[in-house]
């Protein structure tokens, strides 16, 4: 019996140890979880209860110069579908045939647009208006989710485009201004925290926290539609007169460098938007900053200017022009191959003699050539606030890769890139008395605290007052001096320079191809604004004097006109009594 | 006999029991807890509508909201030049301007533009401070 009493115990021993054990198993497995891996599952289960979203502030408004808007925001709303939800033949059945009625498409098209997969939400319906997403919501399908959003809307249609730029559906900037003033125009997004139900929708009066987001700007630009629109009717109807490959034309008031219009083709248009296109990437760039050309002949005015200015030459200083320049083993010929003798500054300018520039820059050697290019702002960005804006290529002296022969291709326009704003801005500088002007395109941002106003800032002067006064008249010369001129204006007295260069390709220059430019401003007397048109690759007339002049001509007095510049010669009207 | 016996024999009725000191604080303490219990429904209920209240007056403002922003597109698209264009061609049978014709007038303009009396009146219009850019827009159309 003691024997018996003591096997026992020993199994009673032996299960104890065993429950005890156990017991100690599970309380360091509960420990685990409970204490030393809290911090991970308290996560785990705050993610499963809990929802984030991104509340965005309304996107400020882009204005034009006036106030009118370019850009708005509509609020909207987006509608997916939880597939899983609707793996319920029945319930899609009766979810589409409700929905289709609000969406105004079939329900057949609605069950199409879940796609092949069986998870995940699917979106059926983009930006829809504000009520029908609101009366979704309200017929409470199983399912559906509603998830508010906004939608840039343009009431001036496709005005420019590549200027503006687009949003994402993120409502983020992706290009254009949209992109270059996120911060201002987006605001600071909030965040809203709430308890959701097992489908990931918000519990009513559940736990909710917003944090708020901080209030978008509305953004006023030196853009005037109305200078907009006439430039990109001019830029679109040369285009297709001379069966161009693309141009841009940039208006600019020289006094301030605040940019009236800049249109710029190839483009895209904001009302035939596909980001899912990749060919059409390369269309969302804004051209006018962003691609680099050989200025050609409009470079004659920089030349001279840098002699002018370091008294090298004076209007009526003459050269010999043979119709041949010989420099480093190159011959250089004019661009009419014509012999003209004794030749005036002012000749040379009005007969765009490629000979007359090289003259011109070897008086002035390359270190101050090079050093005047850089003051004129060709070599770096304008900082005008436009993302992509090219630098442009301008090889000195100091280079290893420059040759003499650089110097006297660069005084009339060839081997140096630069970009229409850095050709407009340069040119500015001399109907602006000298002075080289920062360009800028935000006129100021209004915010809830304020008005943040951008002002005119000189960069810095480039040539003396009198030396633009100077060259100021030499232009008037070109323009009016020149029979048949293409780029006179009826009533105003105008400056300008043609140019028309050779497209560069590797290995040389094309001799088929060419971008045709003139820059020009008006009235000579007090220049109000100044245009730089520039058409690429004309098909029949291939001249800067016979393809961009005219469209200045044509755009100018419009301009003049809408600014209220009185006519140099206005009519003069005695009433009679 | 014996059953008067048992009458006899069986006690007497209790009296109605005395209320002692304890069950009133029963009494009390369930009354209490009933109250706050009620308090609590009452608290939560109240707390619910509230929330109900302020879940549905802040949809009243994200429609408000929506609802200007509607209006505010309404009144750029009734400003935009498209439109005018249109509107002027259309409706009023303009068409583009010509040769503009500018006039140089040499004399001065007087400093203060005098008005018969009539035509002004007593007492000043009220300015109605507008910070809206579309609220300006709007005061731009003729029709309004």
């Amino acid at each position: 019996m003691p024997q018996r009493m003591a096997r026992v115990s020993w199994r009673l021993l032996l299960l104890g140890v065993l429950f005890c054990a156990a017991g100690l198993v599970l309380t360091a497995r509960l420990a685990q979880l409970q204490i030393v891996s809290h911090g991970h599952y308290a996560v785990q289960a705050e993610d499963e209860h809990m929802g984030m979203e991104k509340v965005f502030p309304p996107r400020g408004a882009i204005l034009d110069r006036n106030g009118y808007p370019l850009a708005l925001t509509l609020d909207t709303y987006d509608i997916y579908i939880n597939r899983k939800v609707w793996q319920d033949e029945k319930l899609a059945a009766d979810g589409a045939e409700a929905l289709s009625s609000v969406l105004g498409r079939r329900p057949d098209e609605i069950l199409a647009a879940l796609g092949p997969d069986t998870d995940g939400d699917a979106l059926v319906a983009g930006s829809i208006g504000y009520d029908a997403g609101r009366k979704i919501i309200e017929m409470g399908v199983p399912g559906v989710k509603a998830t508010a959003t906004i939608v840039r809307f343009h009431p001036e249609g496709d005005l420019a485009s590549a200027l503006q730029g687009f949003v994402g559906r993120d409502q983020t900037g992706l290009s254009g201004l949209e992109a270059d003033l996120q911060d201002q125009l987006g605001g600071s997004a909030g965040t809203l925290y709430f308890e959701r139900d097992s489908m990931g929708n918000p519990i009513p009066f559940g736990y909710r926290q917003l944090t708020q987001s901080e209030p978008a700007s509305d953004v006023r630009l030196t853009i005037d539609r109305y200078i907009q629109e006439a430039t990109e009717q001019a830029l679109d109807a040369a285009i297709e007169k001379n069966a161009a490959n693309g141009g841009s034309i940039i208006v600019m008031e020289p006094k301030t460098g605040a940019i009236l219009a800049m249109a710029s083709r190839p483009s895209f248009k904001l009302s035939q938007l596909d980001l899912a296109d990749e060919t059409k990437m390369e269309l969302y760039r804004n051209r006018a900053v962003t691609d680099l050309y050989e200025p050609g002949s409009v470079m004659k005015v920089v030349t001279m200017s840098t002699a002018v200015d370091l008294g090298l030459v004076t209007p009526n200083t003459t050269y010999e022009d043979t119709g041949m320049a010989y420099v480093g083993g190159y011959a250089i010929e004019n661009w009419d191959f014509s012999a003209n003798g004794t030749t005036t500054m002012t000749q040379l300018l009005q007969k765009s003699l490629n000979t007359g520039a090289v003259w011109v820059g070897q008086q002035i050697g390359p270190e101050r050539f090079y050093d005047y290019a850089n003051r004129f702002g060709f070599g770096e960005p304008t900082g005008v606030g436009l993302g992509g804006e090219a630098a442009g290529t301008v090889r000195t002296s100091e280079d290893p890769e420059w040759y003499p022969s650089d110097l006297a291709t660069n005084s009339f326009g060839q081997g140096i890139s630069v970009t229409p704003l850095q050709m407009i801005t340069a040119v500015a500088a001399i109907a602006n008395g000298g002075e080289l002007m920062r360009p800028y395109i935000v006129a100021d941002v209004v915010g809830p605290d304020g008005s943040d106003e951008t002002q005119p800032q000189v960069v810095r002067r480039v040539i003396s007052e009198s030396t633009a006064r100077t060259l100021t008249a030499m232009m008037n010369d070109v323009v009016e001096g020149t029979p048949s001129h293409g780029a006179r204006v009826q009533g105003y007295h105008v400056a300008g320079k043609t140019g028309t260069s050779f497209i560069s390709v590797p290995g040389g220059y094309a001799p088929d191809r060419v971008i045709t430019s003139f820059v020009g401003f008006a009235p000579v007397s007090d220049p109000r604004m100044i245009v730089l048109v520039k058409i690429d690759e004309p098909q029949g007339e291939r001249l800067g004097g016979t393809v961009a002049a005219p469209v200045f001509a044509e755009l100018a007095p419009k301009i003049l006109s809408y600014l209220g510049v009185p006519p140099d010669a206005p009519a003069l009207v005695q009433q009679g009594g | 006999m014996s059953a008067l016996d048992r009458l006899i024999a069986r006690p007497l009725p209790r009296p109605f029991p005395r209320v002692t000191g304890v069950r009133p604080v029963l009494v009390g303490a369930f009354l209490v807890v009933a109250c706050l219990g009620l308090l609590q429904v009452a608290q939560t209920s109240s707390a619910t509508t509230t929330g109900y209240n302020l879940q549905r007056l802040q949809d009243e403002r994200f429609a408000t909201q929506a609802g200007v922003h509607q209006l505010e597109a309404e009144v750029a698209v009734l400003t935009s030049i498209d439109r005018i264009d249109r509107e002027a061609r259309g409706r009023l049978g303009m068409v583009p301007a010509g040769t503009a014709l500018t006039l140089e007038v040499h004399k001065q303009p007087p400093e203060q533009q005098f008005v018969p009396l009539r035509f002004l009146s007593e007492t000043k219009a009220p300015q109605v401070k507008t910070s809206s850019w579309w609220q300006r827009l709007l005061n731009l159309l003729p029709f309004f």
